[in-house]
């Protein structure tokens, strides 16, 4: 193994030159960072809450010491828990607007504001609502599928004579979303009012009743479909360059663009028929990823999921804590954040195309 | 074949019902909406995770409610919905520790009060639970099946004071009887329930379900106008358009003590809702529509007494003219 520097990157390569790698300085060292970053929110989400617990009686609880019955509980089976689970959602929706961004060459894309959360939303709210007795355990199929229906019909609509517009894209998913959202408001307003008001906690998009099934099913569904997707970058990266050059450089376009699609969608359907519908994310962690570095698209999602990640924990230690022992969703917060950089996202792709 | 019989033993073990034998010593098994639970014999330290259905009922049992769920006002200050109201309480004025929301309940908060008994209603999430469980006994009391009486002697029965509870339940039969002897024959008299929301874009007309107001009309053996009875759900939006057909002897409506629920505020909703609603309505006319205070819809023993002795005083001890065309 040789390492060489050069212009800001550097080389990696095997002693029979079998494999090189060439990494960004920068890029690696913002994802250091990130990391650092994610260690210390981490961290921080394990010292603060409502149970007062000291740092010795912390450390001794993590080290495997019962201090408490009560204590063991708060540590292991609340903050631990909520903060991976927060983090996996977060780096989840993340990849899921990069995906999708990447697809249909809008930077504008997230699942929450072209529907696809809400596809997903609808869906569990249904069997929430409709079918009460249904597990829990089949939220994920369920809103996969909803989730892919609403990204299909986006991506049928949207597709004029003249090719795909990003405007136009963005404004067919937004007006789906609407009409999606007023068919769960619908249910909502008709339902019984036990299974609404247990509807409406899991609409608020939080992760406060996180448990460790939860971390397995994120993790193991974050393995492979974020697997799948780095394996996808490099045609992610020629696709960067228009369909007609992709193809010319050899890349499976149709194949490449379903495969993206269907893990976008994924990501954000088993995130979101987990912890609830939270917005924003898959907008603004790609764009704080590209700002923070300029690398190739696997650095790049690399460094959009630890920013989801960092994102959504840290929304959720301030919505539990800032205002203790009053409750704030994750997903009010991350809309507090988004909305303001979508609009200003909007201006600037407007000033673009015309 | 074996195997299936195996499998089924075990899953009727899992599901089978708690006895005395299998609940450790201090504690003793209760059913609720989710099965079959062991809770203390006497709780010591009970959080409620409703305050309205679940705190209040309790508090006036003298149950030891130490944590409750909540609301936030606009300022950001918490409060027990209906808690001055009905009993003068609220989380300023005792030793209840607000835990958040009902929709958002800080389970630090929870666990940060060491109950011994958490109790909550039917919608409360089931992994919400699950953790809950961790903390303390936590039982489930679904409302809607139970019913208002039949809500108030779980919750007398979990907290260990069903005496209390029976003792003023038997009270309050006996003054029904009384009221009942004044009205005469109740089926002969016909009352609508109407709920309007504060910004008069909502009415809600109920059938049923509205806490103690609709327990005692219900007990009384009062009527109901026929399109309110034929109601599948228990409550229904009403369209202005259509506010004739809940013309009764009584109708009722309710005010609260909020700035935007005094009882002015909410005749101008009415009025907002479907202007000239009183020329239309008979009862209107005859100044036989009534507002009650908050209480008598609330989920409490006070508030069903207080919605007794309103409905006395207003319908069995005064001259009243009967609904046009019946």
């Amino acid at each position: 193994m040789s390492m060489v520097s050069e212009k800001g990157h550097i080389i990696l390569r095997t002693s029979r030159q079998g494999l090189a790698l060439r990494l960004p300085v920068w890029g690696m060292a913002a994802s250091a960072l990130l990391v650092c970053g994610l260690v210390l929110l981490f961290a921080a989400s394990m010292v603060i809450g409502s149970y007062d617990i000291d740092l010795p009686t912390l450390l001794a609880t993590l080290s495997g010491e019962t201090v408490s019955k009560s204590i063991d509980n708060v540590v292991w089976q609340f903050r631990m828990p909520r903060a991976l689970v927060a983090m996996l959602v977060g780096a989840m929706m993340a990849c899921s607007g990069a995906a999708l961004q990447n697809v249909t060459g809008n930077s504008l894309a997230d699942p929450s504001l072209v529907g696809i959360s809400q596809g997903a939303a609808l869906t569990v709210v249904s069997a929430i609502v409709v079918f009460p007795g249904l597990s829990p355990d089949v939220r994920p199929l369920l809103a996969f599928v909803g989730a892919l229906c609403v990204a299909s019909l986006v991506q049928a609509l949207s597709a004029g004579q003249r090719g795909p517009s990003p405007v136009r894209f963005i404004l067919i998913g937004i007006g789906l979303s609407a009409f999606i959202s007023s068919l769960t408001s619908a249910m909502l307003t008709y339902g019984n009012i036990d299974r609404v008001m247990s509807a409406l906690a899991w609409l608020a998009g939080g992760v406060n009743a996180a448990t460790w099934r939860d971390v397995f099913i994120l993790s193991s569904w974050s393995i492979v479909l974020l697997a799948v997707l780095l394996l996808l970058s490099r045609s992610m990266a020629a696709l960067r360059m228009g369909e007609a050059t992709a193809i010319g450089l050899g890349a499976e376009v149709r194949l490449v663009r379903l495969g993206l699609v269907a893990i976008g969608v994924g990501l954000a359907a088993v995130s979101t028929a987990i912890v609830g519908p939270i917005g924003f994310v898959g907008l603004v962690a790609p764009h704080a990823a590209r700002r923070l570095a300029h690398t190739g698209p696997a650095l790049h999602l690399v460094l959009t999921a630890l920013c989801g990640a960092f994102l959504v924990a840290a929304a959720d230690l301030i919505g539990r804590a800032a205002f203790a022992p009053i409750q704030l969703p994750a997903g009010l917060l991350t809309a507090l954040l988004g909305v303001p950089i979508f609009i200003a996202l909007l201006r600037r792709s407007a000033r673009a195309q015309y | 074949m074996r195997w299936l019989w195996l499998v089924l033993l075990i899953a009727a073990g899992s599901v089978a019902p708690a006895t005395a034998e299998d609940c450790a010593a201090g504690l003793r098994p209760f059913s609720d909406a989710r099965g079959v639970a062991c809770i203390p014999e006497q709780p010591q330290r009970i959080v409620a995770l409703n305050d309205q259905i679940v705190a209040l009922p309790l508090y006036e049992l003298g149950a030891p409610v130490v944590g409750s769920a909540g609301r936030v006002q606009a300022d950001g200050t918490v409060y027990l919905r209906g808690g001055m109201d009905t009993l003068g309480i609220d989380f300023a004025n005792t030793d209840i520790t607000y835990v958040g929301g009902f929709d958002a309940l800080d389970i630090e908060a929870i666990a940060s009060l060491q109950p011994d008994l958490i109790i909550g209603g039917s919608y409360t999430d089931a992994a919400q639970i699950e953790q809950l469980q961790l903390i303390a006994p936590t039982i489930v009391i679904d409302n809607g099946a139970l019913g208002l009486v039949g809500t108030l002697r779980a919750l007398a029965d979990a907290s260990g004071r069903s005496g209390d509870f029976e003792a003023r339940y038997q009270r309050y039969l006996g003054n029904l009887e009384r009221t009942k002897s004044y009205i005469g024959d109740p089926s002969k008299l016909s009352a609508t329930l109407t709920f309007m929301f504060p910004n008069g874009e909502d009415l809600w007309v109920y059938r049923a379900g509205l806490g103690a107001i609709s327990q005692l009309l219900s007990d009384l053996g009062v009527s109901q106008p026929r399109a309110v009875a034929a109601l599948p759900d228990t409550q229904a939006s009403w369209s202005p358009e259509l506010i004739q057909q809940l013309d009764a002897d009584f109708i009722f409506g309710f005010y609260r003590q909020q700035p935007d629920a005094t009882p002015q505020a909410v005749r101008d909703a009415y009025e907002h809702f479907a202007p000239g609603w009183c020329e239309a309505l008979s009862a209107c006319r005859n100044g036989q529509f009534i507002l009650l205070p908050g209480p008598t819809f609330g989920s409490t023993m006070t508030g069903l007494e207080l919605a007794l002795d309103l409905v006395e005083t207003h319908i069995a001890a005064r001259a009243y003219t009967p609904r046009e065309g019946e």
